[in-house]
């Protein structure tokens, strides 16, 4: 009998055998990353980091140049916005070595509300403009000139270079002046702006069909190389209102 | 509970193990069930060190997660460590080294293998294969063909990974990338049908690999509004999936979300939030007691504990 039951278990055994092994459960932790810092694979992971941070940290408190006076941001236009699209206008120009006609950034690309007065480290461009868009260049038509100006009235207005006027109402641009001119139909404008609004970023479909002329660098190194080049002028960093673009 | 699974299974079995002399009951006791405790994390997006402020303030970072997991290692015989992609962009860590060090991390913890998400391209194509020297884990992607790219050569579709007396097949999925990712970065890289790919690589693991389980490793989404491809419909629309791990969506899951899928079996679909901030860790037991047919070979979900974003 009790070979019986012995055998019966090999041949169940060998049964089952080819058949694999099968799920019978699962269990789960979502295991939450926090708490004291110990044990020696945690050392191993500081000793990793540790010339990275020591050399970021060094790059990232960097003094790169002075702001003379506080930047805010605002609408419909700022010190800071007005700043930043200025910069972008300038680089823009130097990068592509052809001259253009205006620069723009949508208002949630600045990220941070004022960039204060005093000493400008390279961590805050980090902070005013994360992401890592390129500044690109498009030719528009009057038309999409037109439409674009109506898209950041819509938005309250969004940062525009020097250079660039109009007025927002009811959520439309009148009266554009590009260099004192108005919009001709027979020009082509060419546009600096960062590659996310370029590509229909912040509801700017009408733009994805346009050619992208690269400047291949990114809106902050643009901006750092900017405040370089102005220091070793010493030159601080300002800006001001002009009523670029007003309410009516 | 794993006794009642096993006592359910096979009643028979059970009767027999106990008229059976003790030394050969241990030994089939041993013989019977393997266990895999697979770890994972996605959209860690060069969270480096543990957030300084917000509303994560204090949660996270790469010391702490090693740390996690030498202590489960210390714990578990068969583990296996997974990433479900946007390991880049987030902290100046990637602005400055173009995510060396999130690489180099990663081996130090042992990683098994990682997907590529849409970021992982935020320093070019050329950025990420430059980055591949610094990983010693290899880059599941099934359904990004790289062949007219730097890329090429450099990743696999699918790993099998033998734990123990199982045989682990992993797949990698990532998302589409028109309109997602600007061309300049990702290049030529060509996005096929996530759906197809999943289909042919879960028969390849599961039949022609063998693979007692076929985890998909998904930076797809979890789930969207519209009929966008997710990790919910690819779960239902494909067979031989028996987990799928995700990412990109950031999402926090209380508990592994339970789906059925075109055979009517069941596929869980796990997420660990984002940033480092969670480790998912999912117990997998196996049973060699027999039966095919799965009545009590479900998925039971073992309630672990709820731990997600402090509030």
């Amino acid at each position: 009998m009790y070979r019986n039951w012995f055998l019966f278990l090999i041949i169940l055994l060998l049964g089952s055998a080819c058949k694999g092994p099968q799920v019978t459960q699962v269990s789960f932790t979502n295991l939450e990353i926090a708490g004291v810092e110990t044990e020696q694979a945690a050392a191993k992971i500081a000793e990793l980091v540790a010339p990275y941070k020591t050399q970021m940290q060094v790059e990232m408190n960097a003094q790169i140049g002075e702001v003379a006076e506080s930047l805010t941001k605002g609408s419909p236009e700022s010190l800071l916005g007005n700043w930043v699209a200025d910069v972008l206008a300038i680089q823009a120009a130097a990068y592509t070595g052809k001259p253009i006609d205006f620069a723009i950034s949508n208002s949630g690309g600045l990220r941070i509300p004022e960039l204060s007065a005093g000493p400008l480290y390279r961590g805050m461009i980090y902070e005013l403009l994360p992401f890592d868009n390129m500044l690109v260049v498009l030719e528009l038509s009057a038309e999409q000139v037109q439409k674009l100006a109506n898209h950041m009235a819509s938005h309250g207005g969004w940062p525009v270079s020097k250079g660039y006027k109009m007025y927002i109402k009811e959520q439309k641009g009148y009266d554009i002046r590009i260099a004192d001119h108005l919009l001709a139909d027979d020009r082509i404008y060419r546009v600096a702006m960062p590659d996310y609004i370029a590509n229909g970023g912040d509801d700017c479909a009408f733009l994805v069909s346009v050619e992208q002329e690269s400047t291949g660098i990114l809106m902050r190194d643009a901006v750092i190389d900017f405040v370089e080049i102005e220091n070793e002028q010493g030159e601080h960093i300002r800006s001001s209102l002009d009523g670029r673009i007003q309410r009516m | 509970m794993k006794r009642r699974t096993f006592v359910k299974k096979a009643s028979l079995g059970t009767l027999l193990i106990g008229g059976v002399a003790s030394p050969l009951s241990g030994m089939i006791a041993e013989r019977k069930q393997a266990k895999i405790t697979i770890l994972h994390t996605n959209d860690v997006h060069s969270r480096i060190e543990p957030f300084a402020r917000g509303r994560y303030a204090g949660q996270g970072g790469a010391i702490r997660r090693a740390q996690v997991i030498a202590q489960i290692r210390k714990k578990e015989e068969h583990v296996l460590l997974l990433d479900a992609g946007d390991i880049f962009q987030g902290t100046p860590y990637f602005n400055y080294f173009g995510g060396e060090l999130e690489f180099k991390l990663m081996s130090e913890m042992q990683y098994d293998a990682a997907t590529i998400g849409n970021h992982d391209f935020d320093a070019g194509i050329d950025g990420l294969a430059k980055q591949l020297p610094h990983a010693n884990f290899p880059f599941l992607s099934s359904n990004y063909d790289f062949s007219d790219t730097i890329m090429a050569g450099k990743t696999k579709p699918y790993q099998v990974f033998k734990k123990g007396p199982i045989r682990i097949g992993v797949f990698g999925l990532g998302i589409a990338l028109e309109g997602l990712v600007p061309k300049v970065l990702y290049k030529n890289t060509r996005y096929l049908d996530p759906v197809l790919k999943a289909t042919e690589m879960a028969h390849r693991l599961r039949y022609d690999e063998r693979c007692d389980y076929v985890v998909c490793l998904s930076h797809l989404g979890y789930n969207y509004r519209d009929a966008s491809i997710s990790d919910m419909i690819l779960a239902k629309r494909t067979a031989d999936i028996d987990l799928i791990i995700g990412g990109h969506s950031h999402t926090f899951l209380d508990a592994p979300t339970v789906v059925k899928n075109g055979q009517d079996k069941p596929v869980l679909i796990n997420q660990a939030g984002w940033g480092g901030i969670i480790l998912g860790r999912l117990d997998i037991y196996f049973d060699w007691s027999g039966k095919s047919d799965c009545t009590y070979c479900e998925n039971i979900l073992v309630g672990g504990a709820v731990l997600r974003e402090k509030t």
